[in-house]
């Protein structure tokens, strides 16, 4: 093709100096004046070649080309709409990153879809999901057909000692066929076996990839070798992959935290059966329903009733692992992703007002165009590529914003949520990006309809009346639809926030502030016996005690909302009411623990350190308990019977010396189980929490604090140091999380809906300036026009909280299961979010409005 | 002298297509008559008569062949097509159009 140009131009020159050398001019002269008048040949040739459309591709990048020029020659147009356009995108990237994260990413195990979850239903006794007893356990394996394996986990701590720091771990305690069950191989050494159960000591341990890098510095060796793990010899069998987390639902009580792994006891089926700790596990054989399954297990449970009656019967419930997991975090998760949505939506919404405003204004150069001869197929394609062009640049810009929203939100994640492994991999950016050319389509063809309605000769004729009425309908459902939108959003995220509000105004029975919280071994091979604990709680009591502007110290077996498994066990007074045996969360406490943790002692007394073992055994209950066990009298000296010792049975006797009031300690925002506190010399626990309550800034204390335990035994570790409120605040995260993301989209999509706003009725205010300097002429004041601008904005703006008012009473009912002490239909929410939203459109109306007051009369006279 | 004037774009490939409607021409000689034609009014440089004989070969809307010249010189010729006579006879209403609209806003 480039040769037969050549070879065209060459003989067309020929043909030129012929021409020219019959017109009289010398050889010489004629070829000279031939080539001036082909002109450079370079240029010649390159435009040309412009014509020759070769391919699609050429085509495509030709009208992107000129797409880019379009859009180059309004660039406060374009980059209003690329800009809103990446705010949306990335908004949208970085949760769907998360939706992706903790919603849609299962556990990380082989064949996940297979792994299900038992719990013993104890519905009767408040708890639809408790863990089985180690008898349990035994029996599903054995009486079980649906199922390749059931393996348990329980979780615990120990103390890793002597070569270096003293530290503490959490550890999991795992039955031999967990791992091989979740189908987890080690990544150096091997998981457990079944001999190890079998063999005397050494035990064994099993290290995370993370603790084996931190502590013993990633040593290849230190497999197969001997460490001092609670003041015992153990083998360190193996080394887990570094990407292996423990993924199981947040009511299980196993931590995230998990460093190592021991196994459990094998004579667990041998202990009580009402001893129930054990989170069970199963992998369901392939081919057997999840209904199949949980049939199989609920015929065991029937046998179970008939053989062991008990009081609630055996009853248990079978779930899947991965939706289980999801459970608690879906709601907060999908609200947030619901207002990305119609941020999102906003976002677009905004774009295409532009697109549509700007295809308004140059009506005039299409009609041009398409009498000039460009097709409408060309005007098509051009307006596509210019809608994708825009959407192109949104996402890439959009991409870089979702990255930076990412960054941030995780290092803002409420643990709860586990966005840990949040990130935009390639199908997060190509579902965004997918969605963006969705809206590029949609923003080409918007416009599209501007020009098709185009009457060519009218408008180059000059027909105003024609250009107004165009597109304006448009424009105003445009605008209509974004201020509907947004107050969606609003009352979405005031909602949110009153629920918050009310969350925040509980009473959760202690107080917070000003008090430091630290866990310490209460037991250490070096403080095995009774006497030996006893003497390193007092010295380590006294020493805190002595610190300056400490005022009160205590110590207890769980701190509110921590990570430790709930202990808990039946009650039953003396009288028995005859009701179904109650269950209760038991603590145990040290004297002093109310006074410094601030819960109010209503009756009676506080432990003293006579209350030790070998003296009658004494308990603290809430006023709940003391209500239903005692209705009407004083709980005050009465008997209760218990099991601290988690035999199964309420066995022990204990009398009644104090009366407190509810903590909230394990929900914040519901009145769980009652409690009883025991004193830790008679229920002693490993280890316990210490709380120093301060008048002063107790986060100050920490290194005190820090001297204080060194003094009393240096190879104590002294770990989780923190302040009480912290507790607190985890409690509320996941609801922070979602109120103040959705607060952060809702104040955006007011701020681009005010801009849509204002962008319509600025457009309209420049179309209308030849009929405001009529009515000015006629003797308008510049009142009456102003109030005519703004009236125009008050309509749609009315029109958009109408709509948008029932588009809220949807949202709010399906927002109701993340609401907390706040109805669907909270009046107050909706009447403050109005006048938001009023204000907002009036200021975005405002200065149009004074636009169309300062043009004089005869200026815009002439200017016709 | 006679003045040679500005061509409005988009009108050039209608005046080559008009060009070509009696005949076979090679490119001098669609230039050159053109030229004739308009008396001179448009003198249209190989610059823009190439590309636009490029693109409307293209479309499809004329054909090239090389033939020999009555001088006996190998050039390329161009000849309409029937799209190109469909397509001229669409361009020519679409210009009259444009004339009519035109003469109305200058009101002559």
């Amino acid at each position: 093709m480039e040769a037969e140009l050549d070879e065209e131009l060459a003989a067309s020159f020929e043909e030129l100096v012929a021409r020219l050398t019959a017109a009289g001019l010398s050889p010489a002269e004629a070829r000279r004046a031939a080539a001036r008048e082909m002109g450079n040949p370079t240029h010649l040739k390159l435009a040309v070649r412009e014509a020759w459309v070769v391919s699609p591709w050429d085509a495509a990048a030709q009208d992107a080309r000129q797409a880019w020029r379009g859009l180059r020659g309004t660039p406060v147009l374009t980059g209003l709409a690329v800009a809103t356009l990446a705010l949306g995108i990335g908004a949208t990237a970085a949760i769907l990153a998360v939706v992706r994260a903790t919603l849609l990413t299962p556990p990380p195990y082989r064949d996940p879809e297979r792994l299900v979850l038992v719990w013993a239903d104890l519905t009767a006794a408040g708890h639809p999901r408790v863990p089985l007893s180690g008898p349990e356990l035994s029996d599903l394996r054995q009486r079980t057909t649906s199922f390749e394996g059931l393996a348990g986990i329980w979780a615990g701590s120990v103390t890793l000692g002597e070569q270096g720091e003293p530290e503490f771990v959490r550890i999991g305690l795992v039955t031999d066929d967990f791992f091989p069950l979740l189908g987890v191989d080690a990544a150096a050494g091997r998981t457990f076996a079944p001999t190890d159960a079998m063999a005397g000591p050494p035990t064994t341990i099993l290290l995370s990839s993370q603790l084996w890098q931190r502590r013993f510095g990633a040593d290849p060796d230190v497999v197969g070798r001997a460490i001092t793990v609670d003041g015992r010899p153990t083998l360190v069998i193996g080394v887990l992959p570094e990407r292996f987390r423990l993924a199981l639902p947040p009511d299980a009580g196993i931590p995230d935290t998990i460093e190592a792994f021991q196994l459990l006891d094998r004579r667990i089926p041998e202990a009580p059966r009402g001893q129930r700790f054990v989170r069970v596990v199963g992998r369901r054989r392939p081919g057997v329903s999840l209904h199949e399954a949980s049939q199989d297990v609920d015929r065991v449970a029937a046998q179970l009733s008939r053989e062991f009656p008990s009081p609630h019967g055996s009853a248990f419930v079978t779930v899947e692992l991965g939706s289980e997991n999801t459970r608690r975090v879906r709601g907060p998760v999908l609200a947030v992703a619901a207002s990305v949505g119609l941020l999102l939506a906003i976002a677009a919404v905004n774009v295409l007002g532009v697109l549509v405003a700007r295809a308004a204004a140059r009506r005039r150069e299409i009609a041009l165009r398409v009498v000039m001869g460009a097709g409408l197929l060309r005007t098509l394609r051009l307006a596509l590529a210019e809608g994708l062009l825009l959407a192109t640049l949104g996402t890439i810009l959009g991409i870089g914003v979702g990255h930076v929203a990412l960054t941030a939100l995780l290092a803002w994640r409420p643990e709860a949520l586990r966005l840990g492994e949040a990130t935009l991999d390639a199908r997060v950016l190509a579902v965004t990006s997918a969605l963006a050319m969705l809206w590029g389509l949609l923003f080409a063809l918007a416009p599209l309809r501007e020009h098709a309605r185009a009457n060519p000769v009218a408008l180059l004729a000059g027909a105003r009346g024609e250009e107004r009425r165009v597109g304006a309908s448009v424009r105003a459902g445009l605008v209509i639809a974004q201020v509907a939108l947004t107050l969606v959003l609003l009352v979405a995220s005031g909602l949110l926030a009153r629920s918050f509000a009310r969350i925040q105004a509980i009473d959760p029975g202690f107080r917070a502030a000003g008090v430091l919280t630290f866990r310490v071994p209460s037991a250490t091979p070096r403080h095995a016996s009774p006497e030996a604990r006893e003497e390193l709680a007092h010295s380590l009591g006294a020493r805190l005690r002595a610190l300056p502007s400490v005022t009160s110290v205590g110590a207890v077996s769980h701190l509110p909302y921590d990570s430790i498994p709930n202990w808990g066990g039946p009650f039953s007074p003396d009288p028995d009411t005859g009701q179904a045996l109650p269950n209760a969360d038991y603590r145990s406490v040290s004297p002093g623990f109310f006074e410094a943790a601030g819960v109010t002692l209503l009756e009676g007394r506080d432990f003293t350190d006579d209350d030790r073992a070998g003296s009658e055994p004494v308990a603290v209950v809430d006023d709940r308990l003391a209500a239903r066990a005692w209705p009407g009298r004083s709980a005050l000296g009465q008997r209760l019977r218990v099991d601290p010792f988690s035999t199964g049975a309420a066995s022990v006797w204990v009398r009644v010396v104090g009366v407190v009031r509810h903590v909230r300690h394990r929900s914040l925002i519901e009145a769980l189980n009652e409690q009883v506190y025991f004193p830790l010399g008679q229920a002693f626990r490993n280890p316990v929490a210490y709380l120093v309550r301060s008048s002063a800034d107790a986060s100050a204390l920490a290194p005190a604090i820090r001297a204080a335990v060194q003094e009393v035994d240096p190879s104590l570790p002294i770990y989780e140091v923190r302040p009480l409120s912290a507790y607190l605040e985890r409690a509320r995260s996941v609801q922070r999380f979602a109120m103040v993301l959705v607060a952060a989209f809702a104040g955006t999509a007011l701020v681009l809906a005010a801009i849509g706003v204002y962008g319509v009725v600025a457009y309209t205010v420049v179309q209308r300036r030849r009929e405001f300097g009529v009515r000015r002429a006629l003797g308008a004041t510049r009142g009456q026009i102003r109030n005519l601008v703004l009236l125009d904005g008050a309509k749609l703006t009315g029109a958009g909280a109408a709509l948008g008012l029932a588009g809220a009473g949807v949202a709010a009912r399906l927002l109701r299961s993340q609401l907390w002490g706040v109805s669907a239909a909270d009046a107050l929410t909706y009447a403050a979010v109005l006048p938001v939203v009023a204000a907002a459109a009036l200021l975005a109306c405002w200065w149009p409005a004074r636009r169309a007051t300062s043009a004089e009369v005869l200026d815009v006279l002439r200017a016709e | 002298m006679t003045r040679s004037t500005e061509l409005m774009p988009g009108t050039l490939d209608l005046l080559v297509l008009k060009t070509l409607e009696l005949g076979p021409r090679h490119g001098i000689s669609v230039a050159e008559r053109i030229r004739q034609i308009t008396a001179g009014a448009f003198d249209v440089k190989p610059g823009s008569l190439f590309p636009a004989l490029h693109r409307l070969e293209q479309n499809g809307d004329i054909r090239g062949e090389w033939t020999v010249s009555a001088e006996g010189r190998r050039v390329k010729t161009y000849r309409l097509t029937v799209q190109g006579r469909r397509q001229m006879a669409a361009e020519e209403r679409e210009w009259a159009r444009v004339v009519a609209a035109m003469a109305q806003v200058l009101g002559s």
